[in-house]
């Protein structure tokens, strides 16, 4: 299949949002995956038609929408536990580079992300590490005393790349390496003005 | 600014959920479940869902539970009116499916993942998104049940089904072509190819009250589209 047209919602929403057709992709769609990215089509419109004719504030629900997100709450209750049960305690998953490295796509640096969980960056603020628990899902106490910790210490990394940067294998000031990073500017704004 | 002001294509809190996450750090449990509970985005104080979903997540995870338990439930009540009123356009035998699976997926997100998604960025697109996915996939399997029994009775269409898709397919086309804005697109294929009636007003529901637009601009438009694919018909051939 088609990696483009492996998502049709994706598809659909690029043509009704940004008027975008990939005529030729959607030529070689067999007729199976051609009535998915029309039934695409047609739901997006209907619920983005929906949508922009609503008032963005809630409404008050009747007795029977009431009983329906009574329902909802016990059902997130119950994902919460059924999740809970296989969930790590947050302390073990930070010595893991894959902890870290799930976040890439947010941070966009691996080779910063790696020093930063190696404990190789002094001088973080408590921006950076209130920011740093709520991408990796850790309660922000958990990430301090980790980063108290002593620096390349305990850690599963197997790997450090750090290409073009100080290979003394110490610390580093922690706002020097990030303004020297490949970090979103939103990130080094917040993290070196506190 | 808010979600539907923004253009969030990157994975981390736009500025409209850094300021609520900034401003809740200074505020009591009470004050901020106060907060929580404000339903006009324009009014003080007012918390986006995208930042409610961190704030829950947040709390979950520093094992103040029952804190986050009262916000999940403000949230859940919020997204469920939101889904309801977006799915007001589909089939009234399939709504209440559509609203439970997408809230059910939404729910389930919540719960599973502590760290960062999209939920905390575009709360209101997922939703869209996860909402049109259902009805989508509900279609798929009402299909899918058709064509079982079709095969029971060993029928043959002689290729109309294979047609009418390649005649979907060309529609779409034409109108990737010529429909500049996002609003046409969108009418063109509920004029074109959905099956929402114009106006009738004994119907469920009906393309009138789903756009809030009247039956003759409506009817104006499908007239438009119409001509306009004749004229496109005449140069292809000419």
């Amino acid at each position: 299949m088609n990696p483009t047209l492996s998502n049709p919602n994706k598809l659909a929403e690029d043509f009704i949002s940004y008027g975008i057709w990939d005529s030729a992709a959607v030529g070689q769609l067999s007729s199976t995956e051609l009535d998915e990215l029309f039934d695409h089509l047609v739901a997006r419109s209907i619920v983005e038609t929906a949508a922009s004719s609503i008032s963005p504030n809630p409404e008050v629900l009747d007795s029977d929408a009431q009983a329906a997100v009574l329902s909802l709450q016990s059902f997130y209750l119950g994902a919460l536990n059924r999740s809970r049960a296989s969930r790590p305690d947050p302390s073990s998953k930070l010595p893991k580079a894959a902890t870290w490295l799930a976040i890439e796509p947010v941070l966009r640096d691996r080779d910063f992300l790696i020093r930063l969980a190696q404990r190789r960056l002094s001088g973080l603020g408590a921006r950076c590490a209130r920011d740093l628990a709520d991408l990796l899902g850790v309660p922000k106490q958990v990430l301090e005393d980790y980063f108290a910790g002593q620096a390349g210490e305990n850690l599963a990394f197997v790997e450090n790349r750090n290409v073009g940067k100080p290979q003394d294998g110490g610390v580093e000031d922690f706002a020097t390496a990030l303004a020297r990073s490949d970090v979103p500017d939103a990130f080094k704004r917040r993290w070196l003005e506190a | 600014m808010d979600e539907e002001n923004t253009e969030a294509v990157e994975l981390y809190h736009p500025p409209f959920v850094v300021r609520a996450l900034d401003w809740i750090e200074g505020i009591s449990s009470e004050q901020l479940i106060a907060a929580a509970q404000i339903k006009d985005q324009n009014k003080s104080g007012f918390i986006p869902p995208a930042a409610l979903v961190r704030i829950i997540r947040r709390f979950r995870t520093d094992g103040k539970l029952e804190l986050s338990d009262r916000l999940v439930a403000i949230l859940i009540t919020n997204a469920y009116d939101y889904v309801r009123r977006v799915s007001a356009g589909f089939d009234v035998g399939d709504r209440e499916d559509v609203i439970q699976e997408t809230m059910q997926t939404f729910l389930t997100e919540l719960a599973e993942n502590d760290g960062i998604d999209w939920w905390e960025v575009t709360f209101h697109r997922e939703l869209r998104r996860r909402a049109s996915d259902a009805y989508a996939r509900l279609i798929g399997r009402h299909r899918k049940r058709s064509a079982e029994l079709t095969d029971d009775y060993e029928f043959s269409d002689d290729g109309e089904a294979a047609a009418a898709l390649q005649t979907r397919a060309a529609l779409v086309a034409f109108a990737d072509k010529k429909l500049k804005t996002e609003e046409h697109r969108r009418l063109f294929l509920l004029l074109m190819l959905g099956d929402l009636p114009i106006d009738a007003p004994e119907a469920p529901n009906d393309l009138v009250r789903l756009t809030g637009k009247p039956r003759s601009t409506l009817a104006n438009l499908k007239t438009d589209f119409t001509r306009m694919l004749k004229a496109a018909l005449v140069e292809k051939a000419s």
